[in-house]
């Protein structure tokens, strides 16, 4: 209902009191004057409250009409699954790179196993040409059968310890995805609070502030504000009295 | 190939700075400088003579894309070649990239030798 159609209704009891109003003022009766003028403001009081009582029960009706129950789950529904989906690819890819560095550090501890038999062998053949003994000299083929299976395993070693290393970039982007997640779980909160907010109750503006210097938020007002830090969404959640 | 050029890291994770450092410096390549974001590498371009810039997309403040848009919009820095690594495995994004100026595009996870490759390969066409 428009404020036009409201004072329109109310025209009768305007007129009645403006005629009183200027009866009153002909005859100097100003305390009847000062009381017809009050009656005619508090007249436009009632106006105005009725239009408010309206046009809340029609936007609470809107709001109804709008099945938002469902929506709610259906939102619900569709971010937890996105969330789940995110957190699951990071426990992929958590899992991925942790058996490609245990696969990396298994076979460069079989490599060093290896180079430790090598490492023997050369001992031996050492020992067995010191002096005094009647083993056949230290050869340069076996020294050279030797050093290149020393460097084929320092260079198998040197790719275990790439791979490794390559393994660590599941932290970019399992960081990457719970930053998404995160800002993911924010929107919901907030979608939530804006829902609470429009269709909450009524906040009192009598009541004052829970904290000093912080005014209660009326849930209208808070509705169309964006907000973007935590603190801005536990002071609408205190306004509403949560 | 010269090995001494002047490489600028650029990415907000520091684990993923580390692992391109440490697989440049396997590669031959010394002189790296790292920023956590464009905000922060575009002063450093501006105030040095880099050679190539490797850079993430996705990041706080300034992203990859923006600073790439920048360095070409750059008198200065235009000449500079840009390699994208990156998560952003969409299509159109690498096109937009390509559009941009990229010179080229590496996807995240890549493995230990895609790097060389690709340094390479710019180097290879910008001396073609």
């Amino acid at each position: 209902m428009s404020q036009e159609a409201t004072d329109w209704q109310q025209q009768p009891a305007y007129l009645e009191r403006f005629a009183a109003l200027s009866s009153a003022l002909e005859n100097n009766q100003t305390d009847q004057a000062n009381r017809l003028i009050e009656e005619m403001a508090s007249l436009r009081e009632s106006a105005l409250f009725q239009q408010l009582g309206q046009l809340t029960r029609e936007v609470h009706e809107e709001i109804s009409g709008l099945s938002l129950a469902p929506s709610i789950i259906e939102m619900a529904r569709e971010e937890a699954s996105n969330a789940h989906k995110r957190l699951q690819y990071v426990a992929d890819k958590t899992e991925q790179a942790t058996h490609d560095t245990l696969d990396a550090t298994e076979a460069s501890l079989q490599m060093v196993t290896e180079c430790d038999g090598i490492l023997q062998s050369v001992r031996n053949m050492l020992a067995d040409n010191s002096p005094g003994t009647d083993q056949q000299p230290f050869s340069p083929a076996s020294l050279h059968e030797t050093l290149s299976l020393i460097e084929h395993g320092s260079n198998q070693l040197r790719a275990q310890m790439t791979d490794i290393i390559m393994a660590q970039q599941f932290q970019d982007l399992v960081g990457q995805t719970i930053r998404q997640v995160l800002q993911l779980i924010e929107e919901v909160e907030l979608k939530l609070v804006r829902l609470v907010a429009d269709t909450g109750p009524m906040h009192d503006p009598a009541t004052p502030s829970a904290e000093p210097g912080v005014s209660a938020v009326a849930p209208s007002a808070t509705a169309t504000d964006r907000v973007s830090k935590q603190g801005e969404v536990d002071d609408i959640l205190a306004g509403l009295g949560f | 190939m010269h090995k001494d050029i002047r490489i600028l890291v650029v990415d907000d994770f520091s684990t993923m700075r580390r692992i391109i450092r440490n697989r440049l410096q396997e590669l031959g390549y010394h002189d790296i400088t790292e920023a956590d974001d464009g905000e922060t590498a575009l002063p450093l371009l501006n105030a040095g003579e880099f050679d190539l810039v490797v850079t993430d997309w996705n990041m706080p403040r300034m992203d990859g894309l923006t600073l790439l848009r920048k360095v070409r919009a750059s008198e200065k820095l235009k000449h500079i070649p840009v390699l994208m690594v990156t998560a952003e495995a969409k299509r159109d994004q690498i096109i937009v990239a390509a559009h941009a100026g990229v010179n080229d595009y590496i996807l995240k996870p890549f493995n230990a030798d895609e790097l060389a490759r690709k340094i390479e390969r710019i180097y290879q066409r910008m001396e073609s």
